[in-house]
C-alpha cells in the first residue's frame, strides 16, 4: 500500500521536533526549547557565516564585566525576518588582553563557521543569539547541525510551517 | 477498519525507520576545553543570598555539589570552599564566585571561565538563575531544581570540562528532569574526563577533612563583652575524627583558639569565623559562619546620687552595666532582668546600685542578686525625690507635691487616667484626682466625688478629719467666683462639689474624667458657671451635661483671675510655685511622669523635675540632670549648671 503524502509529512515533522528538542542544546543546563518555538521566538533567523570578529570589554546591567566578541555575519539565506546582507552580531566570550573568556551556555564561534543563527536585536543595534546557545546551530559540510541529525532542510521546513 | 489499522502500523514503522535513518546524534564522550588549573586545590566562594532557601542550606548544597569531583574520582584536583562572598557579578577578579541571580534566564545555571595566555584557568564564576525554583537536600516538587544537582554539573565546567555527548552523564548539557538528583553521581564518562585533565597521582587518593560548626548559629549577634561558645566537629576519610585539631580564626581578631569547643569574647564588628582542619596528607577542610558583636556602650559611670527615673533615664555603674526600669517595674541590667528585681526607683550611690522595691524596701545589688539594704542617708536621697522620709501632714498630690510618702515608706502618686499608684503600681483599683496625707492616713478624692481611705490593702469610704481640708487643697467648698485654672488654682470646685481640672492633652476633666469631650487651656468659675477657653479659641459654657458656646460676663476675667501676668523673675516650680506664667501668658506646670506642660500640653517632649522662670526665659531641669532653655518651640541643652 503506498503511503500518502500527508502521512510522510506527519512523521517527518514529528521527527524534526523530537530531534531538535533533544539534540540541539549546546550549552549549560537548561530547558531544551523545541525548534519551532525557537523560530517563533526569534526576531530573525538566518543562515550565515561570520566573516570577521573583534573583541572588547563590556559591562552589562548586572555589573558583569565581560569580553564580548562582535562578529560580522554574512547572510546567505533568510528564514525569518528581513535583515541586511551583513549584520553585526555580539557574543559573550572571546580573547582580549591575554585572557580568554568562555561561557558554558554559549558555543565558541570563529570566523568561517557557518551556522543557522536565531537572532534578537540588542539595545546597541547589534544582534545577539536568541536563547543564548540555543540560538546558534553550527552546520557541517552536509548541511546538518553538527552533532545531530537535524538538517538545514528540516529547519527550513519548520521555519516555513511556523510562518515567517 | 482493516485499512485504517494497517495505515497506523505502517506510519509507526516508517517513523521508527526514519528515526533510525535520520538520527546522527554525536555520542562522543567527554569534552575538555583544554585548560586546567595550575594547582590541585581550587578555592571557591559562595554568595548564598537567594529567594528560595536559607543561606546555610545554599552553602551546604554548593559544598555537596563540589564534593563528587574529588570523592568519586581519583583526579588530582579538589574544590575547596573558601567561605562566603558578596560578589554578584561575572568578572575576571581571580576569585571563583558562586551566586544566584534573580532574572528570567531560561537556563538553570551557567559558568563563565577565564584562562590566560599560558592556558591555565585563572577565574571561574557560576551563576544560578532564580527563574527556577531551587531546593536543597530534599522537598523538591513540581519543576524545582536541587542546587547541588546543577552545581555538580557547573563545577565540572569550573574544573575545565565541557559538555559531553553521552546522555545520562553529569556533563550532558541538559538535565534529566525536574527535581533530579542523578547528576550527583558521576558517570564513567565524567570520571574519565576529569581524570584526563588532572591525572591521579596514586591509586588511593587523599581527601580533605570535612568540618562543621554547630554553635553559634550563622548570623548570631552578641552584646559587647559577652563570652561566646564555639563548637564544631571535623572528620577525615583517612585520618578519622579530627575535631580536636580544629583551628578557629576570626576575620577581625585572628586566631581565637583550637579544639572542638572554645569560649571567648570578640571585639565589636561583623566576624567571619572559620573553623578549619588540616589532615596528615596536607589537605585542609574548612567552614565558616558570620557572627556580629555590638559596639561597646559608654563605660562612664553615672554621677554619684543619680536616680532613675527622677534625675536620669538610666544609670551606668562602674562595670559599665546599664540600669533601667522596664515594663511592670522590672529592674533591668543591660536590658535583661536583674535577678528578678522589681522596683520604682534605682539609685546609684557610693558605687552601689540600690533599688526601691515594690515591697517598699530598699534592696542592694550584690553583683549577682539582691540583699536588703538602704542607701546611705547622706547625699543621694536629698531633694525628696529619693527620700523615704514620711511626707508632711497635709501633703496633697498634685497641689502641694508630686508624691506622698506614707509612714511605711510607700510612695503615692497619681498615674495616667487618674489611677492611684502605690510604689508605682495600682493601689487596689483606686481612681481619684487627689491624694491627701493626713493624720498618718492616705485619703483619695475619688473620681466618683467621694473621699476614700486606704486600709492598708484596700479602700473604704471615709473623709479626712475635720480641718484636714483646709487650705483649699482638699476642700470640697465651692471655689471663689473668678477662680481660674491653671492661673489662680489647680482646680475648681463647683457648687455641686464637682472638681474641675485640666488633664493630659488639654482635656477638661470633671472629677477626673473627661467632661463632655471638652478641650481647653483654661477653666473659669464665674457666676456659678463653669467656662472653658477651648483649644479652638472660643469660650464654652458647661450646661450640666455638655457644652454650649458662651463667654463669661464682662469683667469675669478681670482681677487677675484669668490674668496672663507673667510670674516673678526667679519663680521655680515646684519649689516656689505650682506654675509659671511666662510673658506670653502661657502657663507652665509639671505633669505626670515629669512631663513639662505648657498650657496643659506637653512642651516639646520635655521631661524634668523643675521649671525655672528667669530673665523672661523658661528653663527646665531635665530628668537627665541637665538644664534646658525653651526656644519657643523646643529645648536646648545648656548643661548641668542652673541658669
Amino acid at each position: 500500500m503506498p503511503l500518502t503524502r500527508s502521512v510522510v509529512w506527519t512523521c517527518a515533522l514529528a521527527l524534526v521536533v523530537f530531534v531538535s528538542a533533544i539534540g540541539s542544546v549546546a550549552s549549560a543546563q537548561g530547558r531544551a526549547v523545541p525548534l519551532a518555538e525557537r523560530i517563533q521566538g526569534a526576531g530573525v533567523v538566518v543562515v550565515a557565516t561570520p566573516t570577521s570578529v573583534s573583541a572588547g570589554w563590556k559591562e552589562n546591567a548586572f555589573g558583569d564585566r565581560l569580553i564580548v566578541s562582535r562578529f560580522n555575519l554574512h547572510v546567505e539565506e533568510t528564514l525569518k525576518g528581513a535583515p541586511g546582507r551583513d549584520v553585526a552580531f555580539d557574543l559573550e566570550g572571546g580573547t582580549l588582553d591575554g585572557f580568554t573568556l568562555q561561557v558554558s551556555s554559549l558555543p565558541a564561534l570563529a570566523a568561517g563557521e557557518r551556522a543557522v543563527f536565531f537572532l534578537d536585536l540588542a539595545s546597541g543595534g547589534a544582534f545577539q543569539p536568541h536563547l543564548r546557545g540555543q540560538g546558534i546551530l553550527k552546520l557541517d559540510e552536509q548541511n546538518f547541525v553538527k552533532g545531530s541529525s537535524l538538517s538545514l532542510d528540516e529547519i527550513r521546513r519548520v521555519a516555513a510551517s511556523s510562518g515567517k | 477498519m482493516m485499512r485504517q489499522m494497517m495505515r497506523r502500523v505502517l506510519t509507526l514503522a516508517f517513523g521508527l525507520v526514519a528515526i533510525l535513518f535520520l538520527l546522527r546524534i554525536d555520542v562522543s564522550g567527554y569534552v575538555t576545553n583544554g585548560h586546567t588549573w595550575g594547582t590541585n586545590q581550587v578555592l571557591y566562594y559562595v554568595n548564598p543570598t537567594n529567594i528560595y532557601i536559607s543561606n546555610t542550606a545554599a552553602i551546604s548544597a554548593f559544598q555537596n555539589g563540589a564534593y563528587p569531583w574529588s570523592s568519586q574520582t581519583l583526579a588530582n584536583i579538589q574544590l575547596v570552599y573558601g567561605g562566603t562572598t558578596n560578589g554578584t557579578s561575572l568578572t575576571l577578579n581571580n576569585k571563583n564566585e558562586v551566586f544566584f541571580r534573580n532574572d528570567s534566564s531560561s537556563y538553570v545555571g551557567e559558568t563563565y571561565w577565564w584562562y590566560d595566555y599560558t592556558g591555565h584557568l585563572v577565574d571561574a564564576d557560576m551563576v544560578l538563575h532564580e527563574n527556577w525554583q531551587y531546593y536543597a537536600g530534599s522537598g523538591c516538587t513540581g519543576s524545582g531544581i536541587y542546587v547541588e544537582d546543577v552545581a555538580v554539573h557547573e563545577f565540572g565546567h569550573v574544573l575545565g570540562l565541557g559538555h559531553t555527548g553521552v546522555g545520562g552523564a553529569t556533563m550532558y548539557p541538559t538535565m534529566p528532569g525536574a527535581c533530579d538528583m542523578t547528576q550527583m553521581t558521576l558517570e564513567s564518562d565524567d570520571i574519565s574526563g576529569i581524570e584526563s585533565l588532572y591525572p591521579p597521582t596514586s591509586v588511593s587518593k587523599n581527601t580533605a577533612p570535612t568540618v562543621s560548626i554547630s554553635a553559634p548559629g550563622n548570623g548570631a549577634s552578641f552584646a559587647n563583652g559577652v563570652t561566646i561558645s564555639f563548637a564544631g566537629s571535623a572528620s577525615d576519610s583517612q585520618d578519622g575524627n579530627m575535631t580536636s585539631s580544629i583551628a578557629w580564626t576570626s576575620s577581625i581578631d585572628g586566631a581565637i583558639g583550637s579544639g572542638g569547643t572554645i569560649s571567648r569574647s570578640l571585639s565589636a564588628g561583623s566576624h567571619v569565623i572559620t573553623a578549619s582542619a588540616r589532615d596528615s596528607g596536607g589537605l585542609t577542610g574548612s567552614t565558616q559562619i558570620t557572627v556580629s558583636v555590638a559596639a561597646p556602650v559608654s563605660l562612664t559611670a553615672s554621677p554619684d546620687g543619680t536616680v532613675v527615673p527622677t534625675t536620669a533615664t538610666q544609670i551606668v555603674d562602674n562595670n559599665g552595666a546599664i540600669w533601667t526600669i522596664g515594663p511592670s517595674y522590672s529592674i533591668l541590667r543591660n536590658g535583661a532582668s536583674a535577678a528578678g528585681g522589681i522596683g520604682t526607683k534605682i539609685q546609684w550611690q557610693s558605687s552601689t546600685i540600690y533599688v526601691y522595691g515594690t515591697d517598699s524596701n530598699w534592696w542592694q545589688w550584690t553583683g549577682s542578686g539582691w540583699t536588703k539594704g538602704a542607701p546611705p542617708a547622706s547625699g543621694g536621697t536629698t531633694g525628696g525625690t529619693t527620700s523615704t522620709t514620711t511626707s508632711a501632714d497635709g501633703t496633697t498630690v498634685p497641689t502641694t507635691a508630686s508624691q506622698i510618702i506614707d509612714n511605711t515608706g510607700a510612695v503615692w502618686t497619681i498615674g495616667a487616667s487618674s489611677i492611684i499608684l502605690r510604689n508605682g503600681a495600682p493601689a487596689a483599683g483606686g481612681y481619684g484626682t487627689k491624694i491627701y496625707w493626713k493624720s498618718s492616713t492616705i485619703y483619695v478624692w475619688g473620681t466618683d466625688s467621694n473621699w476614700w481611705q486606704w486600709t492598708g490593702s484596700g479602700w473604704v469610704k471615709g473623709a479626712p478629719p475635720s480641718g484636714g481640708t483646709t487650705g483649699g487643697t482638699t476642700s470640697t467648698t465651692t471655689s471663689a467666683d473668678g477662680t481660674t485654672v491653671p492661673t489662680t488654682a489647680s482646680q475648681i470646685v463647683d457648687n455641686t462639689g464637682a472638681i474641675w481640672t485640666i488633664g493630659a492633652g488639654s482635656a477638661i476633666l470633671r472629677n477626673g474624667v473627661p467632661a463632655g469631650g471638652g478641650y481647653g487651656t483654661k477653666i473659669l468659675w464665674q457666676s456659678s458657671t463653669i467656662y472653658v477657653y477651648g483649644t479652638d479659641s472660643n469660650w464654652w459654657q458647661w450646661t450640666g451635661s455638655g457644652w454650649v458656646k458662651g463667654s463669661p460676663t464682662t469683667g469675669g476675667t478681670t482681677g487677675g483671675t484669668t490674668s496672663t501676668t507673667a510670674s516673678a523673675d526667679g519663680t521655680m516650680v515646684p519649689t516656689t510655685a505650682t506654675q509659671i506664667v511666662d510673658n506670653n501668658g502661657a502657663v507652665w506646670t509639671i505633669g505626670a511622669s515629669y512631663a513639662i506642660l505648657r498650657n496643659g500640653s506637653p512642651a516639646g517632649g520635655g521631661y524634668g523635675t523643675k521649671i525655672y522662670w528667669k530673665t523672661s526665659t523658661i528653663y527646665c531641669y531635665g530628668t537627665d540632670a541637665n538644664w534646658y532653655r525653651w526656644t519657643g518651640s523646643s529645648w536646648v541643652n545648656i548643661g548641668p549648671s542652673q541658669p
